[in-house]
Formats: structure tokens, sequence, C-alpha cells
């Protein structure tokens, strides 16, 4: 890479860093399911050094019914050490990791003989991918997980071989989908280049470091079978369809290995489907609106199939290999249950970046005349991204992020109840239950050891001076000094409809009412 | 051949394929009627995304806002529509995955790579649907994939190819 390729790459990083970081406090708008469950165990192991459940610096946490990779959260506290309990807080490592992706794979790319051109188009294509802004704005293991897979290829590429094992060890630390693919591609490595690598040294230092590294996270899955629970309940084989074959002792082996397989290929064939990819795979809007985005840009999608061809021109030496990741990196997705969780899939951005940049290296080295056009049509297309992203989204997914909760702790911070009784329930006709216990923990700031010493009856959760159950205003008895928070769709009825007030209402940033806060009049 | 002769074979030809992929899709009935019920243009939920949008989005003048959200999007769900049906799992199920590979060089090699226009409108009709089974959508096409399979396959590496059939077939099993 000559002098002005490395400023031209140093500004795209400083342009993916910038769009990664704009806004992290209130896009996505408010923090997920997920990301509470990070962020309040990432608080209690600062304070604590146990996380909700009270498990002293644990290997996988535990969260709603399944259980997390631990890196995440033990990053966490160094960011809540620094800015608090916060948005910012919790979502910033994932951004900053997300955009130093962006530099891991131009320095994967030169080291995998791509050159700088190519490293350069790569790493603008991953820098402005919707799919891979959207996941470093938000909490996310899979997102981490990427960064340290990227730099432990590239770290390999570029023979710091111990430093690459490292990070391999470390991705295995952040998320599921590394337990999988890591192994696949280290056993690749070592067959494609196993002239180079078995007589050398600091491969099998590697190794060793890396199985060193792994070692507590594969001890805790054997011993605790509880850790292996996201695996044992999310694979394709618990399918009912599917487990209803494998039980029936009327048919045959064969024929349930062709329904599994089958299955897999369906499921597969899914995550590689150029329309999920490049025209609706990115839920910005509700199911069903024909506005959405793909994970990628469309006008990119042409590219990527002109890419699948020539992979090997620009990669003579290395292109085994990048087929190898190519075809592996959708397996893990593949065999889990559902077929459009693009987090799950998130390990495929970076080799799906890669094709799409040898497609345009291709393409516009025959045909010059047009990249102005093609530069043109894309900035239209990733303005259109950004109003989607940053005005639409929000306003439209509140409620599948909880949205509400952070406003209610700021409601209970500023006022001096002796109680608080919160409905866990939400959305329309409260189809859904929240985990009000986290974000009022988090954003309040309660004691983490009030939460990991909660008691559960059969009247609900209590810790401090909350309780959390489902409120029957037939049967509660109505006290003074007490906030009673419910989702709109149940509004106070009966009796208690004639001793309580509304104090306050919290609306969605579409505008409806999400929930109601009363007290005694 | 004269130019206007190949394009008037070429427009001949692509008219074809795409009446006969409507047909076949069942867009198209027996009786020369179109279903419409089968079509993307029925779908109620393009409509609503459109209006609702217009309204929406306040932070451009209203002129702009429907020219933003408006029927384009409609090419927009054909696009997709016919490039989901090229997935994997129906590419399998239609012609065997590894077959992409003779056809693809029975393309390269073949004199009649305007063939591929055709295929491209049976795609817009495929795209025109809400819902297509793969195998009665792809049976307009196939005549053109068998042209160039039959082109393509002295050309293959036999250990590759034989290696993929196995592989497709498992899967097909």
């Amino acid at each position: 890479m000559n002098k002005n390729q490395k400023i031209v790459g140093i500004l795209i990083f400083c342009l993916g860093m910038l769009i990664r970081i704009y806004g992290i406090s209130w896009v996505p708008p408010h923090l997920s399911n997920d990301e509470i469950s990070i962020a309040y165990d990432s608080y209690s192991i600062l304070h604590t050094g146990k996380d909700e459940h009270g498990n002293s610096m644990p290997i996988s946490f535990q969260s709603h019914g399944t259980y997390k990779a631990p890196l995440y959260a033990y990053i966490g506290t160094i960011s809540n050490y620094f800015l608090g309990n916060s948005e910012i807080s919790i979502r910033l490592p994932s951004a900053l990791l997300g955009s130093i992706t962006i530099l891991s794979l131009g320095w994967l790319i030169l080291g995998l003989g791509g050159g700088g051109t190519l490293a350069l188009v790569t790493m603008t294509v991953l820098a402005f991918t919707p799919w891979h802004i959207y996941t470093s704005h938000m909490a996310l293991e899979a997102n981490i997980a990427l960064f340290f897979l990227i730099t432990g290829l590239a770290c390999f590429f570029n023979k710091k071989i111990i430093i690459s094992f490292l990070s391999f060890g470390l991705s295995i630390w952040a998320y599921h989908s590394e337990w999988v693919l890591v192994p696949i591609l280290i056993c690749a490595l070592t067959l494609i280049y196993k002239k180079y690598l078995l007589l050398n040294k600091s491969f099998w230092i590697g190794l060793l470091l890396f199985f060193a590294i792994v070692f507590p996270i594969a001890k805790d899955a054997y011993i605790q079978r509880n850790s292996t629970a996201r695996a044992n309940t999310e694979i394709i084989i618990k399918d009912p369809g599917i487990a209803k074959v494998l039980k029936n002792p009327n048919v045959n082996m064969i024929s349930k290995a062709g329904v599994v397989l089958d299955s897999f290929l369906n499921n597969y064939s899914n995550y590689n489907k150029l329309g999920y990819l490049f025209f609706d795979g990115l839920r910005l809007l509700p199911k069903g609106d024909p506005f959405t985005m793909g994970l990628f840009l469309a006008p990119l999608f042409p590219f990527f199939i002109v890419g699948l061809f020539c992979i090997k021109k620009y990669f003579e030496k290395n292109y085994l290999f990048i087929y190898v990741w190519i075809i592996s990196s959708p397996v893990v997705s593949a065999i889990t249950l559902g077929s459009d969780n693009f987090v799950r899939n998130l390990v495929c951005v970076a080799p799906y970046c890669l094709v799409i940049a040898c497609g345009l290296v291709y393409f516009f080295n025959k045909y010059k005349k047009y990249i102005r056009l093609f530069i043109f049509i894309n900035l239209v297309w990733f303005g259109y991204f950004l109003i989607l992203y940053f005005y639409h989204f929000p306003r439209e997914s509140g409620e599948g992020f909880q949205y509400g909760y952070k406003q209610i702790a700021e409601v209970i911070e500023n006022s001096n109840y002796k109680k608080v009784v919160v409905d866990p329930r939400f959305g329309p006709v409260n189809i859904y239950a929240g985990v009000p216990h986290l974000y009022l923990s988090y954003f309040i700031k309660v004691n983490p050891l009030e939460l990991i010493n909660r008691k559960n009856t059969e009247d609900g959760m209590f810790f401090d001076k909350y309780q959390i159950k489902d409120i029957n205003w037939g049967l509660i008895e109505i006290e003074k000094d007490v906030l009673y928070v419910v989702p709109v769709d149940n509004k106070a009825d009966g009796e208690a409809q004639k001793v309580l007030k509304i104090i306050r209402e919290i609306k969605l940033p579409n505008g409806h009412v999400e929930f109601l806060l009363y007290t005694h009049i | 051949m004269g130019l206007t002769l190949r394009i008037i074979r070429i427009i001949l030809c692509s008219f074809m394929v795409f009446i006969a992929c409507l047909f076949f899709t069942g867009v198209l009935n027996s009786n020369l009627g179109i279903d419409r019920v089968k079509t993307i243009f029925d779908d109620p939920n393009i409509p609503d995304s459109i209006s609702k949008h217009q309204a929406d989005a306040r932070y451009v003048p209203y002129t702009l806002r429907k020219i933003i959200f408006n029927q384009w999007v409609y090419s927009l769900s054909i696009v997709k529509n016919a490039l989901n049906f090229l997935n994997i799992y129906n590419l399998n199920k239609i012609l065997l995955i590894i077959n992409l590979y003779p056809i693809y060089l029975g393309f390269l090699k073949s004199k009649n790579k305007w063939l591929l226009v055709p295929v491209l409108f049976g795609l817009l009709a495929i795209g025109i649907n809400k819902m297509v089974d793969a195998r009665s959508a792809s049976l307009a096409l196939l005549p053109i994939l068998f042209y160039y399979y039959a082109g393509g396959i002295k050309f293959v590496d036999r250990k590759i190819y034989l290696t993929g059939l196995g592989i497709s077939l498992l899967f097909l099993i």
C-alpha cells in the first residue's frame, strides 16, 4: 500500500467510525432485551463481581432462559466504569470494535495478497454496509466476535500467527456462532497451508495458546450442561416437524438424514437469497413494508455475482481458503432454527464484502467510464438508508426494543414513592413480557445486590422497593404513595379506576401510548 | 441474419417465455384472463406503505415525498422476488445445483448468448408473482437452460462435476 492509499484507508476508517458512533444513544431507540441483559451484567460484575443471578465471574451468563457468551459483559465493565449506566456506555465497545473491523478487513485483504486497491474497496464496502452499521450500533456479541475473527485471520495472513490464535480464542469467548466456525476455519487453514504451518514453531505455540484460551469455555460447557442450553434448544433437529420424523421408528435412517439435510439446505439457501441480502434482509421497517433495505446496498448485487467468479484472479495463492470461508460462514446459522436472523449470520458480512469488492474491481477495471454513475447511484441509495435508519427505524421499532422502561426509570428517579409495582407485559393486548427489573435496576442504578437477593414469589418478583407482577385490577389492593406501571392495554378499571389517577403516559417514538403510570388520588 | 431480424427474434422469444412463465405460474389462466390475486399488484401492503410513508416522512416537502415513496417500489419487489427465486434450494430442486457449472460453461462458449434475454423476461414474470412453485415456474426456462447445459457439459472437469453431482443428489434425496 502506498502513502496515498494509506491516507484513503484512514479516511474510510474515520467515515466508517463516524457512521457507527453517531446516534448510538438513540438509534435503535432503546436498549433491546439482549442489550439490557449484557449492560446489566456488566454493571453488576463491576460492582459486585457477580452477574444478575449471583454467579461469581461466570464463563457463561444466564439470560432470558438461555446463556450468553461472556466476553461482551466483561468488556462492558470498562465502559461502565468510565461512562456509567447508559446506552452509550454499553454500545460503545461494539461501535469501536465494529469500526476497527474495517481496518482489520483491509489488513486481511493485503495479507491475502489482494493488493492496496482491493483492500480499500473492501474496506469501503464494509464501512457503508447497512448490515454492519446496524450491528455496530448495538451491543451485540456477534459484532465483537466478528472483530476478533477478522483480526485473527488478518494476523494469520500477515504472519503474526500467535496473535492470530489469541484473537481466534477471544472470538470463541465472544459469541456462540464462532464455537463452530472458528474450528472449521482453523482446520481449513491447517489443511491448506500444512506445508508452511506444520514446520512453523509459532503455529504450534499459537495452537496451544488457542486451546488454553478455549479450555475454560469448553470445560464449562461440558461440566455445566446448562451453558449449552442454547445449542440444545436452537438446533434444527429441535424443529417440531423434524423432531417428529426423527422420533418416528417407522422412518428409516436415510429418510431421517434426508429430512435434516433438506432443512439444512433450505436454511442455508434462505441465508444466501440475493433478495434477502440486497433488498429486504435488514428489518428497519415493519415486516411486509416494501421500502425496507437489504443487508447490503441493492446496487451492489450484480457485483456480488461477478465477484464470485473472479476471486481466483485476485487471490491466486489463497483463493481456496477464501472459498472455504465463504461457504462455511453461513453453516452455523443454517444448522439453527429460524431463517432470517441477520445477527447470527453476521460472520458472513466480511467474506461477502470481499466478494462484492472483487466484482467491483473487476468490472471497473474494464468499464472505467461508468464509475461516476455507480458512485452516484450508491450514494443515493446510502442516503436512502440513512433516512430509513435515523428517521423511520427509531419511530417504527420502539415496541420491539421495549421502549419506555428507560423513560419510566427517569420518572421514578425524580420522585419518592415508597413502592413501585410494574406490570411486565406490553404490546398489543399485552402479548409480550418484558424485563423491567433489568431496565429499572440499570437506569436507576439500584444496588446490584438488591437484584441478586430478589425474591420470586407467587405474587411476583420483589427487590428494593420494586414489585414486578401481572396486575389484575380486580384483585390488587390499591395503596397510597405507590406507583403502578401498566401497559396501555391494561387500563385501571372497576374500583381501582375510582381511586387512581394517571400521572404520566409513556409514548413510543411514533406517538402511540405504550405505558400508563398511576398513583392514588 | 440482419440486425432487425435478430431484434425481432429476441423480442418474440422473450415475449413467448414471458407469457409461458405467467401461464405456468397461474397468473395467466387458460381463458387468457389475468389472475390479479396471484400478483404483487394485489398486495395491500404496498399501497398502504406508500401512503403511510408519504404522510410520515415530514423531513422532506410533500412533493419530494411523492418522488421517494411511490410506485417505483413495485419494480424493487419484482427484482427482489426474482432474485429470491434463484436461491440454492430452488436451483437444486429444479436442475441440481452442480448443473449450473455446465450451464455457465455452455453460456460462455455459446454463440447464442442472446437467449439470456428471454431468461430475464421469464424471471420478470416470476418476480410479478407473490409466491411461486419453483418447479412449475421454471418450466418455460428449462429449454434454454438445457441448451446451454448441452453446450457446456463436454467442457466440464469430470472430477469436480461428479463430486458436485453426488453432493447435489444427496441434498435432493
